[in-house]
């Protein structure tokens, strides 16, 4: 519904229209990609989270489904949106946070898949051997992605926390 | 490297994923999950409930290097005793109790009450019956003894917390 604006109300307020933000080429990235990791966040929800699967394990197809969805995502987004392997120093917090976070998140849906697969099992409906495989691939990513986060969150830590760590 | 504390100003965007990879490190024993421990815990310096997260994955973390430290324990003798012969007359245990559970009705209970703690592959058959978790006859709920549960009424209707009942009762004085 369109609310009716009072132009009086705003001209005695001296309230401007919000100003239109430049779209540029990593915005429009930034955006689709979030579109498309959200709809991909939902699927893993609503195909792993459900009360089926919780005493009779994961669906194989869906597994190989997914895991096909996340490499897409990774070869589309991540190289222009991820942090670069040589952090740039003139970053200033809303660039390193928002790459941070793009990164982790992507990380993190590998790491949230294994975990049910770990808690639910996997329906290997007579092949052992693919099975077997997805789960190894799983597991991969997961280290990877695991270590990835580790390392993208150890310089977000101030120093004396760190020094308070030993680490 | 930058190293400058960018996680104090975030407003709570990625501290689940901190969470999760470092419950996946925790778990394979790795020390790099002592990383996301720190950033959980500078977090909680302005979102305070971050710090029961952290302190689950260093509890993770700690239980899983004692595991992997722990001497390998040798195999545990196999206590197995003759199933009692039916319709014999009810075993005695230590204390001197007669009543232990050993009619079928009071093993379903036994070995149901078993399989939440103990894994069921576990357990030689018939299932010790530990001090305490059985029954006597007279208060296992059977099909058609419904036996004194004290959540609720013979009829069905459930019995009223304590608290409830105290208010009723201060309430009649």
């Amino acid at each position: 519904m369109r609310v009716p604006v009072d132009r009086r109300h705003d001209a005695e307020f001296d309230i401007e229209h919000p100003p239109t933000i430049p779209s540029s080429q990593y915005s429009e990235a930034w955006y689709a990609a979030s579109l498309a990791g959200s709809t991909l966040s939902a699927k893993i929800s609503s195909q792993l989270f459900t009360r089926r699967v919780k005493p009779h394990g994961i669906p194989l197809p869906c597994l190989v489904e997914l895991a096909h969805d996340l490499s897409n995502w990774r070869d589309e987004y991540l190289p222009k949106l991820g942090v670069p392997s040589k952090w740039p120093e003139d970053w200033d917090f809303l660039a390193a946070i928002t790459a941070c976070s793009t990164d982790v998140y992507y990380h993190c849906l590998w790491l949230v898949v294994m975990r049910a697969i770990d808690d639910f099992g996997i329906i290997e409906s007579g092949n052992m051997e693919e099975g077997k495989a997805i789960k190894e691939r799983y597991k991969t990513e997961s280290d990877h992605g695991a270590m990835r986060i580790a390392a993208l969150v150890r310089p977000l830590i101030s120093l004396e926390l760190m020094s308070r760590q030993q680490y | 490297m930058t190293e400058n504390g960018y996680l104090r100003l975030d407003p709570l965007i990625i501290y689940h994923p901190i969470y999760e990879a470092g419950l996946y490190l925790a778990k394979q024993g790795k020390e790099e999950c002592l990383i996301c421990v720190a950033g959980l815990k500078q977090y909680s310096i302005p979102f305070p409930s971050v710090w029961v997260l952290a302190e689950e994955i260093e509890t993770i973390f700690a239980s899983t290097i004692a595991f992997r430290n722990m001497p390998k324990a040798p195999p545990a003798p196999v206590h197995v005793h003759p199933p009692p012969a039916s319709g014999s007359v009810e075993p005695v245990n230590d204390s001197g109790h007669v009543g232990l559970a050993m009619n079928p009705v009071d093993q379903q209970v036994v070995q149901s009450q078993n399989m939440n703690s103990v894994n069921q592959q576990d357990i030689t058959w018939p299932a010790k019956p530990t001090e305490g978790v059985a029954m006597p006859m007279s208060l296992a709920a059977s099909p058609g003894n419904p036996g004194t549960n004290r959540d609720f009424w013979p009829d069905g209707t459930p019995v009223p917390s304590r608290d409830v009942a105290w208010n009723l009762f201060d309430w009649m004085q």
